[in-house]
């Protein structure tokens, strides 16, 4: 069995390296660009740098390129890199209200101050092929010129869970199984300024702009321990890279799920959503079956025989006895 | 071993730190073993990093290794008992490829030994450390399925109720039906999960020469089991515990009947035959075997 | 892009080395294992302690020390370890020779964190063997995991009083703390909260 062949654990890690090149360019046509996947899969890109949990566009497409579009492999390879980048200074709190936003919508209230900006949103198209794109040659590209986000560690491990994985619990808690019924406060996407202290002074320095989503979600009212009691519009917060708004607003209904005191159902429980939201973590472990279990499987052999004989054991002297 | 100190300062060169997880990294790794050590079979959580490698596939003994190794030590690496096992090639190949140390498949020239799923055949001695990978390092996993009532249960040493998983399964068939990952007394004190290894592999722990450590990379937890430690399986006084058992089967290829066997069927005739999982052990007996038939 | 920077290899080595040196000693109690050669320290820094102060602290740990200003303020600096008062720290550093009351307001850890009981590190005289020296010092026999059966040794430079408090912390298992001896010459003796001491008589 080649698999754990006597001699063969190299070559075939050797062949199988080759066999992943091959099929992603058999195809022969002209090879990717990191700057088209950049820039025409932004919100791939975005994706990708959230559930990785480090903000580099670059570094996203190129893990995107590198794995063929699998999205749990390339946020693996973004934690790794990260894992090797030097931690040298921790950045002053993001303040959301500086945000140069891209889009700001609000479902609560038809006129919010500040006002609403439907920006780069699909919402409001049909989802139609547009075939032309299958011809598109050379787009003249507008750029729009930007210049322009122990609850902090739920709500750091939701900003680098995986959208799928939110999706599906903060999904269960809107179909009953909770007691969130979200309204859409605010949703914003655009860009914050991120400062950290300079080490000699301890001023606040802006080191650049990142590309955040951030959605405030108004749930149903609970009572307030500060409010004597009395009812009150209780809120859910979510905030990751980049544009991402299914994440932000899933991220935003579990956390407030998570704060219900005497929450039962899955999507309330905290323990049970931080422990399977990392996409590094469950998509690892879920692959892992891949790896050979004969030893523990020839373990579980040996029980299933053990049970067998004695039940014969036991049956053997009636079967005579007819 | 001045050859491996020009290897490290190669790794350097080409961008890693020695043994690539940078310092800081290292002594969190290094504070928490230290810890373990102290506290025979407990959990100890840790600053978990990220690697180069998928969680699940043994980035927690990857961590302790990489935490351990220096130029002056030895390496091997095995899955389920085989040195040429991939994932064992791939996470040999992160070491050597950020150490450039030795690396051998020979158990009793290793000073370090990271393994997966099985503990060697060969004896290990008091120069050598195994390293286990640990894919769920909660023996309580499926008695108790909330964190904080585990941890609980483990703080005041309450084990009652996976005596009566235990007992529920003899009653229902017969036997104890755990098969590899036996939960274990360590110390007398902390039931621990010492990782799938067979049954057969069980009983090295217990009062070893070899120091034994654990690393959950997913989970994020280490622990440790000294040497002369007792690590005793749970049993009952009239069922006591017992290890895999294989008939008449001896090894295909060493005619072992003293190790663990793996069935193994021919790619073409579909016949059964057996097989050591320890390869290295397998293969130094067949050798050994040869020169005995070949002497004069 | 950015390849990682690396610390400096020598350091790096210097740490693996002194790092394998306290695990063996943790992990078998009585086997007296080799630091690797100092790094350099300012007069009135004792040098050892600041080595392992080096290996095993940084930004994430809190330290003590029993006095001992001008190693408190080496530490600081090389490791950026936080200095604490004795009972919030995770490790503390003393001289072994005098009664240390700062070991008895060392955390002992709670029963679902028994990890988060202090570490002592303590400089001593000489570590050695019944069979070199029969005479003077602490005589110790000590047992427990790690120990095939028993392993008896003499420490000198060690107050007995700083024994018998690391005993009392240590009486409600998981509970305590883990202390380590170590001499000018980088001898290191291991005594995880597990080891049972027993202690020759005054």
């Amino acid at each position: 069995m080649g698999y754990v062949a006597a001699r063969g654990g190299v070559e075939a890690i050797e062949h199988a390296r080759h066999l992943v090149r091959f099929y992603r360019l058999r195809g022969g046509s002209p090879p990717l660009e990191v700057r088209q996947i950049q820039d025409q899969f932004r919100l791939a890109v975005d994706k990708a740098m959230g559930e990785g949990g480090l903000y580099s566009p670059f570094h996203a497409a190129l893990a995107l390129k590198q794995t063929e579009g699998d999205s749990a492999e390339a946020a693996l390879m973004l934690r790794a890199f990260a894992s090797t980048c030097p931690r040298t200074a921790a950045s002053c709190v993001v303040e959301p209200g500086e945000m140069h936003v891209l889009r700001r919508i609000s479902a609560a209230f038809q006129e919010v101050p500040g006002g609403q900006l439907l920006g780069p949103s699909r919402d409001y198209t049909q989802r139609l092929f547009d075939f032309a794109l299958a011809e598109e040659r050379d787009v003249e590209v507008h750029a729009f010129l930007t210049e322009v986000a122990p609850r902090s560690a739920r709500l750091q491990t939701l900003a680098r869970g995986e959208t799928g994985g939110l999706l599906a619990l903060a999904y269960s808690s809107m179909r009953g199984y909770g007691d969130v019924h979200p309204t859409i406060g605010d949703l914003r996407v655009g860009w914050v300024p991120l400062r950290i202290r300079h080490p000699r002074d301890g001023t606040p320095v802006l080191v650049g702009r990142v590309l955040v989503t951030e959605a405030e979600v108004l749930a149903r009212f609970g009572a307030a321990d500060g409010n004597g009691g009395a009812p009150v519009f209780t809120v859910g917060y979510g905030l990751c890279f980049g544009h991402n708004e299914l994440k932000a607003i899933c991220m935003a209904v579990l956390d407030r799920a998570m704060n219900e005191p005497e929450g039962r159902a899955p999507a309330e429980s905290e323990e049970f959503v931080l422990a399977h939201v990392d996409p590094v973590e469950a998509s690892g472990f879920a692959l892992h079956y891949k790896l050979p279990h004969y030893v523990t499987f020839q373990s579980e052999i040996d029980r299933v025989r053990a049970v067998q004989r004695r039940a014969a054991r036991r049956e053997g002297p009636r079967d005579a006895g007819r | 071993m001045r050859v491996a100190e020009l290897a490290a300062a190669g790794a350097a060169a080409r961008g890693y730190n020695f043994a690539y997880l940078d310092e800081q990294s290292k002594r969190e790794v290094r504070r928490r073993l230290l810890k373990a050590v102290a506290i025979p079979g407990h959990q100890v959580p840790f600053a978990s990093r990220e690697l180069p490698i998928a969680r699940g596939w043994g980035t927690g003994g990857l961590q302790v290794t990489l935490a351990l190794i220096g130029p002056d030590d030895t390496l091997k690496v095995i899955d389920q008992g085989s040195d040429d096992s991939v994932n064992a090639v791939n996470l040999r190949a992160l070491v050597t490829r950020t150490t450039g140390v030795w690396t051998t498949t020979d158990a009793r020239d290793a000073t370090i030994i990271q393994s997966r799923h099985r503990v060697p055949e060969t004896d290990l001695t008091d120069a050598q450390i195994l390293v286990l990978q640990v894919p769920d390092p909660e023996p309580l996993r499926h008695v108790e399925s909330g964190e904080t009532r585990r941890r609980r249960m483990h703080a005041e040493g309450d084990y009652g109720a996976m005596w009566v998983q235990l007992f529920e399964d003899v009653v229902r068939w017969g036997e104890v039906t755990a098969a590899s990952g036996y939960p274990v007394r360590v110390h007398g004190r902390y039931l621990m999960d010492p990782t799938p290894i067979p049954r057969w592999d069980v009983p090295k722990l217990h009062r070893a020469e070899t120091l034994y450590l654990f690393g959950a990379g997913r989970e994020k937890r280490l622990y440790a089991v000294p040497p002369h430690t007792a690590v005793e399986p749970l049993e009952f006084d009239d069922l006591p515990f017992a290890v895999e058992e294989f008939g008449d089967a001896r090894c295909r290829r060493c005619g072992s009947d003293a190790s663990f066997l793996n069935a193994s069927y021919d790619r073409e005739t579909g016949e059964r035959s057996y097989v050591c999982s320890d390869t290295d052990y397998c293969e130094r007996r067949a050798a050994a075997a040869l020169l005995d038939a070949e002497a004069p | 892009m950015n390849p990682a920077p690396c610390a400096r290899e020598d350091e790096v080595l210097d740490a693996q080395r002194g790092f394998r040196a306290m695990l063996t000693a943790l992990a078998r109690p009585g086997t007296v294992t080799r630091l690797p050669a100092p790094p350099p320290v300012a007069p009135g820094v004792d040098a050892r302690l600041a080595q392992i102060a080096q290996v095993l602290l940084d930004r994430e740990v809190t330290f003590a020390t029993c006095g001992a200003a001008a190693l408190a303020r080496h530490v600081i600096a090389v490791t950026g370890s936080r200095w604490v008062g004795a009972e919030s720290a995770d490790y503390i550093l003393g001289a072994g020779a005098a009664p240390l009351a700062e070991l008895a307001a060392l955390p002992i850890g709670t029963l679902e964190f028994p990890e988060s009981g202090a570490t002592a590190v303590l400089s001593v005289e000489r570590l050695r063997a019944p069979s070199e020296d029969a005479r003077g010092g602490l005589g110790l026999v000590l047992s427990g995991p790690g120990i095939a059966s028993e392993v008896g040794l003499r420490i000198d430079g060690l107050h007995r009083e700083n024994l018998e408090t690391f005993a009392r912390r240590n009486a409600e298992y998981p509970l305590g703390i883990d202390m380590f001896l170590v001499t000018r010459s980088g001898d290191v003796l291991g005594l995880p909260r597990t080891v049972r001491v027993g202690l020759e008589p005054v």
